[in-house]
């Protein structure tokens, strides 16, 4: 009975052996809502979102239940849409999967680059506007897709490629997005491995984490920047704000139900005048700096952040940042609390993503 | 003429009324007398004065000279041309100002690497240069071609015809650009009144409040034009030099807003023919600065819906100068044509 339980979440599959049942039993998702596992007759059926439902499979005589597509696993070619799907490849060195990417535009990874170079890699341009015949030169066995919005796959479809929704740009946990590199594992036969770099990287945001439960003063911090009349901020309920809250931080926006919205200057003004620090992620060519910032809006040096020097920064242009911090929110945390509690990382801590701008 | 003054006071008045109306509500909630007392010069509350001097005061003063200008601009268009149709887009001029921002917000460090980027997030300051260079540059291709033709029409369109290129080249940059400078190019589009802030602000307000006299100054030549070439001409008016000086005062009036608040479409159409129907003549000495007060009214008014509680941020002002002004303007002008019907 107790294998029988730890066989999947639903404890509908049949007995395994024990060490394929508690990799199926970390395989469940603890922090992403997007997809759900179980494990049955074996074979894996994976539900994404409430729409989309594969049963992966090792042999093509297994029968699969009704509304489930068969994916013969592992995988061995991909397309990838988004960075974040890429980091997930990454983290599990298995690049060689990846056949086709969007384009290389702001990528970093020189592994890939390389692949792009000499040909491993097509580039089959952004959604929408896809360039069907080297998607169908690339010939994958499945196309991760997010976010889906603009269309441009039902000539994939009608070619017999089977598309698999990639959500983790919808998690709002840090850890939730993460979590999807389990998800990605599962496809390629790297389901252990994705468990075992899943779980360090829980362990390690966690342990941080708990180092901030009790810390004497939460900061408050405020994120985003003008643009063009508007200021774009992330809700209360946006996974940065969950990164700030766990790295012992108050975020300015407390509304839980929001994910992100336009707000007015005055309105962003009202909120975020007073807060302690002021993060912000831009591609700016160059070194970025307090006379940059005033000079993109001169309303900028009203707030306190700013004339107390207490901006944090992360330049797209020289970090990885969309590349790689899908797979290191525990590196992101550490980042936010060497600014914020200093006394709790290592006092030569060297930041990967963000640091305090001079 | 009995009925002009009044007119024109009773405008001034709204605007007054509504300019006040723009300092009061907001999206952030201040009570009245704390705005008073802010107005007066009392900074005890420093969130507060902020928003009403470096957010809400900038905002009341760019929608004045944006919308008299824009609504200038189209009035001055729709002379030249002789077309109820005109207006400050017709030319190709915003299209141009259009094109400057895309170079600098969707190539940036594709051409020209290092500089041209630098530009694209030195942000709003250097939108406005890329504007006011793109506007400028189809104006003066412009100029260069009326010189050339002899018509207005051939004017129009080949006016008509830049503005398809230079659209055109808009879209392919559009398609090359990563997604998040496109939105970005998206959210120039719209327009907005509150993106002006400290020193650009006072010098777009100073250029407008300079500008908006000197168009005034060719009025006896824009009356004459309502004639006709030829009577104009028998009256002594060099049509050709007319037509360019009408051309550059609108030309630069519309590239300048247009650096400054994006490109806002439907007050320089629509508004000439506002003003129209309002003061019942086609006298450019009362149309002109009738036509400048009804624009800043209109900006001003449709600044406000849009910032009104519950949807602030949410609205586009470009949006809601259609929205709003469309029907209203269509009604007041049934009105004056059954009137006419009916008189």
């Amino acid at each position: 009975m107790t294998l029988l339980l730890l066989s999947s979440c639903n404890q509908r599959g049949k007995a395994v052996s024990s060490d394929t049942a508690s990799v199926d039993s970390l395989l469940c998702p603890k922090y992403a809502t997007g997809y759900q596992v179980k494990s049955q007759d074996g074979m894996r059926l994976v539900d994404v979102g409430k729409d989309y439902h594969f049963a992966l499979v090792t042999s093509d005589d297994v029968m699969v239940p009704d509304d489930y597509t068969k994916i013969h696993i592992p995988i061995k070619s991909t397309i990838c849409m988004t960075t974040l799907q890429l980091s997930n490849f990454t983290i599990l060195d298995a690049h060689d999967v990846v056949k086709g990417l969007t384009g290389t535009k702001n990528l970093f990874n020189k592994d890939i680059l390389q692949r792009v170079k000499d040909g491993r890699i097509v580039k089959i341009g952004t959604e929408g506007n896809f360039d069907t015949e080297m998607v169908l030169a690339a010939n994958p066995d499945v196309i991760f897709i997010s976010p889906f919005k603009r269309g441009g796959y039902d000539a994939i479809k009608e070619t017999g490629i089977t598309l698999v929704p990639h959500l983790g740009y919808k998690e709002l946990d840090p850890l939730g997005q993460a979590e999807w590199i389990k998800f990605v594992g599962m496809f390629i036969g790297k389901e252990k491995e994705a468990c075992e770099v899943f779980t360090s990287i829980e362990q390690r945001y966690n342990e941080l984490k708990d180092k901030t439960l009790h810390v004497d003063k939460r900061p408050t911090v405020t994120s985003g920047e003008m643009h063009y009349g508007n200021w774009h901020a992330v809700g209360g309920k946006n996974y940065l704000a969950q990164i700030f809250r766990d790295a012992g931080a108050d975020y300015v926006i407390r509304d839980e139900e929001t994910a992100g919205e336009d707000l007015e200057f005055e309105k962003m003004y009202e909120l975020a005048a007073n807060a302690d620090y002021w993060r912000i992620l831009n591609s700016f060519p160059g070194e970025f700096s307090y006379e940059a910032l005033k000079a993109s809006e001169p309303r900028n040096e009203l707030f306190k952040a700013f004339k107390e020097r207490k901006v944090i920064y992360c330049n797209m242009k020289h970090t990885p940042y969309y590349e790689i911090s899908p797979v290191q929110p525990d590196v992101l945390l550490k980042d936010f609390v060497a600014i914020f509690h200093p006394e709790l990382v290592e006092t030569d801590y060297h930041p990967t993503f963000y640091y305090l701008l001079k | 003429m009995r009925r002009t003054l009044p007119l024109i006071l009773m405008l001034m008045v709204a605007i007054g009324v509504m300019a006040i109306v723009n300092l009061l509500i907001g999206s952030v909630k201040i009570p009245v007398a704390d705005i008073c007392r802010i107005l007066l010069g009392d900074d005890s509350h420093e969130i507060w004065t902020n928003i009403i001097w470096k957010s809400r005061l900038p905002q009341v003063l760019t929608a004045i000279v944006a919308g008299a200008g824009l609504a200038v601009s189209g009035l001055q268009m729709q002379t030249v041309f002789r077309n109820p149709l005109a207006g400050p887009s017709v030319l190709g001029i915003s299209n141009g100002s259009a094109l400057g921002v895309a170079f600098v917000v969707l190539l940036s460090g594709k051409i020209g690497g290092v500089a041209l980027s630098r530009l694209g997030y030195f942000g709003d300051a250097a939108m406005s240069v890329a504007a006011i260079v793109g506007a400028l540059a189809v104006m003066l291709l412009i100029l260069w071609v009326a010189q050339k033709v002899k018509g207005n029409v051939t004017l129009l369109i080949i006016g008509v015809m830049i503005g398809y290129l230079a659209n055109a080249i808009i879209g392919v940059l559009k398609f090359l650009a990563p997604d998040e400078d496109v939105k970005s190019f998206v959210v120039w589009g719209l327009g907005s009144f509150s993106r002006v802030s400290g020193d650009e602000m006072i010098l777009f307000v100073v250029l407008m409040c300079i500008l908006l006299p000197l168009s005034f100054l060719l009025v006896k030549s824009m009356n004459m034009m309502l004639l006709g070439d030829r009577y104009a001409a028998n009256l002594g008016l060099n049509i050709r030099r007319a037509r360019m000086l009408v051309i550059i005062s609108s030309g630069i009036l519309v590239a300048i807003v247009t650096a400054y608040c994006g490109p806002i479409m439907f007050i320089g159409l629509a508004v000439p023919h506002l003003a129209r129907a309002i003061f019942r003549s086609s006298d450019h000495r009362i149309l002109m600065p009738a036509t400048a007060l009804c624009g800043a009214l209109l900006a001003l008014v449709c600044n406000f819906i849009a910032r009104m509680p519950g949807f602030e941020g949410a609205l586009p002002v470009n949006s809601v100068t259609a929205l709003v002004g469309a029907p209203v303007i269509a009604s007041v002008i049934f009105g004056r044509r059954k009137n006419e019907a009916g008189e």
